[in-house]
C-alpha cells in the first residue's frame, strides 16, 4: 500500500469523502479527506501530495480560490476539479486543473484520469 | 568566581608543565653533581699513576721497603677509585676504559711484586738489567694507564658539557612555557570580560523586544497565555486571552485553571497538542470553540512547544480573535454568490465611468466577458440614438441622490439589439463618499413582446366589445356589482357607463322582480351559462323587453359574469305573438355567434397572459433548478461511487440478485442523471456556438446514440446535396435526439416506422421527423411545447419546451402534425447560416 502515490479528496459532502476513500484505497492509493479549501491548504503547506481531487463549490473556501492558492503553496501536485457544475467545464479556473471531470462520469472514468496523471 | 572556574584548566596544564620540567632539572643536577664526582675520581686515578710511576723509579733506583709500602698504599688507593667507578653505570666506552686501567694496573703490580721478591730475597733469579726490563714494562702499563685515564676523564667531561647544555635548554623551555602560560591567560582573561559585556548588551536588547511584543499583543488585543502540555494547566496569561474567553475576570483569575474549565471545546480536545507534537509550532491555525457564555468563537492559533528548566512541555500561545472578520468574510462571500448568480445584470463604474465590475448574467446578456467590460465606458453597451442627453439626464438625477430608472435599448456583442430595464444608483459609503455607480439591467424584451401582444389583444377584445349589435354588461358573480359594459348598453338603458359600473345588476331591472333575477342570477352561475328573456328599466323608467344570454367565464380565481341583451321593444311592437319570441331566439342565437367571437378574444388573451404567467413560472424554474441539480449530482454521486464499490466487492459472488440490483441501482442513476441534465439543458441559456458541419452526419450520429428497437424500421430520405450548415452543433444534437427519442417513445411496445427526412430549400434546411405511433391527443397538441407538460410517466415535461428554446435561438421554426393512433410528424426548420433566415 502507498507505493501508487497519495491522493487528498477535497469535498464537503462527507459521502463523497467516505466512498473515494475506500475506492482509491482499495486501488492502492494512499487517500486523505478534508472538507474544505481552509483544511485542504492547511494539510498542503505541512505534507507532501501527489494529487488532490477537489470540488469546485465548497463553503468556507470554495475550490476557485483554492486552486490558485493550491498552485503557488504546491505547484507540483496534479488537480482534478471534481464538481457538479457544469458550466464551469470552460471558465478560466477549471483550465488551471489538470482535468476538469463532472460528478456525473462513472468512477471508472476517474480512477482512468488518475491513472493518467499519476502514471 | 566563574573567571577562575574557566581559568582551571589553563592551570592545570601550567602546573603539569612546571612538574615536569622541575623534576627534569633535578634530574640533570643529580646527572650534573655524579659526573662532577667521576671527574674528581679520575683526576686521583691520574694522580696516583703518577704516584706508581715515580715510586717504580724510586723503587729501581733505591730499593727501600718503606717505599715498596709506599707503593702498595698509592696501589690500593687507586684500586679504591676504580672500584668506585666501576660501581658507577657507565658509557660502554668508559667502562672499557676503567676495565683496561684496571687490568694494567694489576699487571704492574704483578711486575712490581716480582721486582721486589726478587731485590729483597737476592734469588738471584732476576738480573740488574732484568729488573730494568720489568721497570720499563711498569712504565708502559703505567704510561697506558695514565693516557686511558685522561682519555676517561675526557670522555666524562664531554658527558658533563652535555649535561649542563640540557639542562640550560630545559631551562629556556620553562621561562617559554611559562610566557606562555601568561599570555594564555591575559587572553582568557580579556576575552571573558569582552563577552561579559556583549552578553550584558544581548540579554538588555531581548528584554526590550520582550517589553515590546507584550506591548504588541497588548494592543492588538490578542490573546496570549503558556500551559502545561500534559495536565493543560494554564501557567500564565494576558488580559486579551481572558477578554477572548469573555468570562468577564481578569487574567490572574486564569492563570492554575485547567483549559477545559474555561472553554467549551468544539473540536476534539487535544487538537492542537497532536498538531504541535509533530510540528513543534503552529502559525494561523484556524480554531473553534464555544465561551463558556455559549459564544461561537473562531481564532487563529500561534503555538510553540518550548520546555521548562525541569524539562516539562509546555505550550506557548497566541491567539487571535477572527470570528467578527470571518462573519464579515461569510457576509461579503454571500453577497457575492448572489450577485453572481442574480438573474439580473449587475454592472459598477467608477467615478471615471469606467466599468470597474460585472456580474456573469451581465457576459451572459451582452456577451462580452468579463475582461472586455472591465475599464470601458459602459456607453459602448448603449444602442439609443440620444445617449449623451441620456447620461445627462443620469448624471442630474444621481447628483440629487436620486434613483434613475427607465427602458432602453442595449446593444449586444454581436450587434443586436434588445431592450432593457435599467436601474442605477450611486453607492455610497457611510460617511457619502462616492464608492461606485450601480446599474442593474434587465432583459424585457419578452416582456415588451408579450406586453404588446395583450395591448393589441385587448383592443381587439374591446374593439369587439364595444362595436356589438347587443348590449354587454360584465359583473363581479360574488358581489352582483357591474364592473363594465359597453357602447350599446349604454343606449340601452339610456345611462353613461360611468354611472352604470358599480350598481348591482339587479338595479338593470324593474324594482318588483329584483327577487326573481337574483334567482337567475344565482342558477346562471352555478350552472356557468343561461338564456331567458327579461325586462329592463331605463333612466327615464321605462321598461324594455330584451332577450338575456349569460355565460360565466372563468380565468384562474376569478371569475366574470357576462350577460348580452338584446333589445327586443321594437319586435315586440311588430309581433307581439309566441312565435315571435321564436324568431327572437333566433336572432339571439346569431348574437350568440357574435358572443362566440368575444370569448374567442377573450380566450386569446387569457392565452397571452397564460404564457406571461408561464415565463415567469421559468425564471423561477431557471433560479432553483441549478441549486436543486446541483445538490442531487451530489448524492447521485455517492451512490454511483458506493455501487462501483460493492460491484467490485461483489465480483466473484455466486449470488445472482446482488449483481442484478447493483445493475438495476447503476441503470436507475443514469436515469437519474438524465433527467437533471434535461433540467439543466432547458435552463441554461447558452449563447449559440457557431460551428459549420454536415445536417445528415449529425441525424446519423444522433441514430447510433438513441438506441432503437428491431420493432422499428428506420427509413432514412436524406437529401445529400445540402451544403454545410452553421450553427451550434451541440444544441442541434440535442434537439434532434429529443425529437427521435420522442418518436421513439411514441412506438414503444409495438411495430413502427420512423421516417427521417432531410432537405434544403432557399437557404434554409427541413428535418422531418415521422413515426407510426401513438400519435398526439387533439387537446394535448397545443400544449406540448409548453413546459412541464408530459404525457410520460417518467418525463419531466422539460424535452419539447428545450427543442423550441433552440430552434428560437437559431431563428428556425418547428411544427407539429399529428393524429391520434396514427402517428406524429414533426417538420424543423432552420436557417442555413444565422444571418440567411432573416
Amino acid at each position: 500500500m502507498g507505493q501508487k502515490g497519495k491522493i487528498i479528496v477535497a469535498d464537503d459532502n462527507p459521502g463523497i469523502r467516505q466512498t473515494f476513500s475506500d475506492l482509491l484505497g482499495n486501488e492502492g492509493y494512499t487517500v486523505e479527506t478534508v472538507a474544505n479549501g481552509y483544511q485542504l491548504l492547511d494539510y498542503l503547506r505541512d505534507n507532501q501530495a501527489d494529487l488532490v481531487i477537489l470540488d469546485l463549490m465548497m463553503p468556507e473556501k470554495d475550490g476557485l480560490e483554492t486552486i490558485s492558492a493550491l498552485r503557488s503553496i504546491a505547484p507540483q501536485v496534479k488537480v482534478i476539479v471534481y464538481t457538479a457544475f457544469g458550466r464551469y467545464e470552460n471558465s478560466l479556473y477549471a483550465k488551471e486543473a489538470d482535468r476538469f471531470l463532472l460528478k456525473t462520469e462513472s468512477p471508472d472514468t476517474v480512477l482512468a484520469s488518475i491513472r493518467e496523471l499519476l502514471d | 568566581m566563574k573567571i577562575f572556574k574557566r581559568m582551571i584548566p589553563i592551570i592545570l596544564v601550567f602546573f603539569f608543565f612546571v612538574a615536569l620540567l622541575s623534576s627534569l632539572i633535578l634530574y640533570s643536577f643529580y646527572q650534573i653533581q655524579a659526573t662532577t664526582q667521576r671527574l674528581i675520581v679520575s683526576r686521583r686515578i691520574v694522580e696516583d699513576t703518577f704516584n706508581l710511576s715515580y715510586l717504580t723509579q724510586d723503587y729501581l733506583a733505591n730499593p727501600s721497603q718503606r717505599i715498596k709500602f709506599q707503593w702498595d698504599v698509592t696501589y690500593l688507593k687507586f684500586r679504591r677509585g676504580t672500584n668506585e667507578l666501576e660501581k658507577e653505570s657507565l658509557s660502554p666506552r668508559a667502562k672499557n676504559l676503567v676495565e683496561k686501567i684496571t687490568d694494567k694496573g694489576l699487571s704492574a703490580k704483578h711486575y712490581f711484586s716480582l721486582i721486589a721478591f726478587s731485590m729483597e730475597e737476592e734469588t738471584g733469579l732476576l738480573t740488574d738489567s732484568g729488573r730494568k726490563d720489568l721497570g720499563r714494562a711498569i712504565s708502559v702499563d703505567l704510561h697506558q694507564m695514565a693516557s686511558s685515564v685522561f682519555t676517561l676523564e675526557n670522555i666524562f667531561r664531554e658527558e658533563f658539557l652535555v649535561v649542563q647544555r640540557r639542562v640550560g635548554i630545559w631551562f629556556l623551555g620553562i621561562i617559554f612555557i611559562f610566557f606562555l602560560v601568561f599570555i594564555g591567560f591575559i587572553y582568557r582573561l580579556f576575552r571573558e570580560i569582552r563577552y561579559r559585556a556583549e552578553s550584558q548588551k544581548k540579554l538588555s536588547e531581548v528584554n526590550e523586544k520582550l517589553r515590546l511584543v507584550d506591548r504588541l499583543v497588548e494592543f492588538t488585543g490578542d490573546g496570549a497565555y503558556r500551559y502545561n502540555y500534559d495536565e493543560g494547566v494554564i501557567l500564565s496569561a494576558n488580559q486579551g486571552f481572558a477578554d477572548i474567553l469573555e468570562l468577564g475576570c481578569s487574567y490572574k483569575d486564569l492563570i492554575g485553571k485547567q483549559l477545559e474549565d474555561v472553554l467549551c471545546y468544539l473540536e476534539e480536545p487535544g487538537t492542537i497538542r497532536k498538531l504541535i507534537e509533530k510540528k513543534g509550532s503552529i502559525r494561523a491555525y484556524p480554531y473553534h470553540f464555544k465561551t463558556l457564555s455559549g459564544k461561537n468563537k473562531w481564532v487563529l492559533h500561534n503555538s510553540f512547544l518550548v520546555k521548562d528548566r525541569n524539562g516539562k512541555k509546555i505550550i506557548e500561545a497566541i491567539i487571535t480573535d477572527i470570528t467578527e472578520k470571518r462573519k464579515i468574510e461569510q457576509k461579503s462571500r454571500f453577497l457575492a454568490g448572489i450577485l453572481d448568480s442574480a438573474p439580473l445584470s449587475v454592472i459598477a463604474t467608477d467615478q471615471k465611468r469606467k466599468i470597474i465590475y460585472v456580474n456573469p448574467a451581465t457576459e451572459k446578456l451582452f456577451g462580452y466577458s468579463q475582461d472586455e467590460l472591465i475599464g470601458k465606458d459602459p456607453m459602448i453597451l448603449n444602442a439609443e440614438p440620444d445617449r449623451e442627453e441620456i447620461e445627462d439626464e443620469i448624471v442630474g438625477i444621481l447628483k440629487k441622490g436620486g434613483v434613475y430608472t427607465r427602458r432602453l435599448t442595449d446593444r449586444k456583442k454581436d450587434g443586436s439589439l434588445f431592450k432593457v430595464e435599467m436601474t442605477i444608483y450611486q453607492l455610497k459609503d457611510k460617511k457619502g463618499n462616492f464608492i461606485a455607480l450601480v446599474g442593474f439591467q434587465k432583459d424585457v424584451t419578452q416582456e415588451i413582446k408579450i406586453q404588446e401582444e395583450i395591448r393589441e389583444s385587448e383592443i381587439k377584445f374591446r374593439n369587439i366589445f364595444e362595436k356589438a349589435g347587443s348590449a354587454i354588461f360584465v359583473s363581479d358573480p360574488e358581489t352582483g356589482n357591474i364592473l363594465d359594459c359597453n357602447r350599446q348598453a349604454e343606449k340601452l338603458m339610456g345611462m353613461p357607463r360611468e354611472e352604470l359600473v358599480g350598481i348591482h345588476q339587479s338595479q338593470l331591472h324593474p324594482e318588483a322582480d329584483k327577487e326573481r333575477y337574483k334567482k337567475v342570477f344565482k342558477e346562471h352561475i352555478e350552472k356557468g351559462a343561461g338564456n331567458f328573456q327579461g325586462k329592463i328599466r331605463d333612466k327615464e323608467g321605462k321598461d324594455k323587453p330584451v332577450w338575456i344570454n349569460a355565460k360565466l367565464f372563468v380565468f384562474g380565481e376569478k371569475k366574470l359574469l357576462v350577460g348580452f341583451f338584446t333589445d327586443l321593444s321594437q319586435r315586440f311592437e311588430l309581433e307581439r305573438k309566441e312565435k315571435e319570441v321564436i324568431k327572437a331566439s333566433v336572432k339571439a342565437d346569431t348574437e350568440q355567434a357574435k358572443a362566440q367571437e368575444l370569448e374567442k378574444a377573450y380566450n386569446q388573451l387569457k392565452a397571452t397572459q397564460d404564457r406571461l404567467v408561464e415565463a415567469e413560472k421559468l425564471a423561477a424554474l431557471g433560479k432553483l433548478s441549478g441549486i436543486v441539480a446541483h445538490d442531487l449530482r451530489n448524492p447521485l454521486a455517492v451512490i454511483r461511487n458506493s455501487v462501483y464499490i460493492l460491484r467490485k466487492n461483489f465480483a466473484g459472488s455466486k449470488d445472482s440478485t446482488v449483481i442484478k440490483y447493483l445493475q438495476l441501482l447503476d441503470e436507475e442513476i443514469e436515469v437519474a442523471d438524465s433527467i437533471i441534465e434535461e433540467v439543466l439543458s432547458f435552463t441554461r441559456i447558452k449563447n449559440i456556438k457557431l460551428s459549420s458541419f454536415d445536417l445528415n452526419e449529425i441525424i446519423d450520429k444522433v441514430l447510433t446514440k438513441v438506441t432503437i428497437p428491431d420493432s422499428i424500421r428506420i427509413e432514412k430520405k436524406f437529401n445529400s446535396n445540402i451544403p454545410k450548415m452553421q450553427a451550434d452543433k451541440e444544441q442541434l444534437q440535442r434537439l434532434f435526439t429529443n425529437i427521435i427519442r420522442n418518436a421513439k417513445e411514441a412506438m414503444e411496445g409495438q411495430e413502427g416506422k420512423l421516417t427521417l427526412k432531410t432537405d434544403c430549400k432557399d437557404k434554409t434546411v427541413l428535418v422531418e421527423v415521422s413515426d407510426t405511433g401513438i400519435g398526439i391527443n387533439e387537446d394535448n397538441a397545443g400544449k406540448i411545447f409548453e413546459p412541464m407538460y408530459s404525457t410520460k410517466i417518467q418525463g419531466t415535461g422539460l424535452g419539447l419546451p428545450a427543442c423550441k428554446n433552440i430552434i428560437e435561438a437559431h431563428k428556425g421554426s418547428i411544427y407539429v402534425e399529428s393524429k391520434e393512433g396514427e402517428g406524429t410528424t414533426i417538420s424543423v426548420v432552420l436557417p442555413l447560416s444565422p444571418g440567411s433566415g432573416d
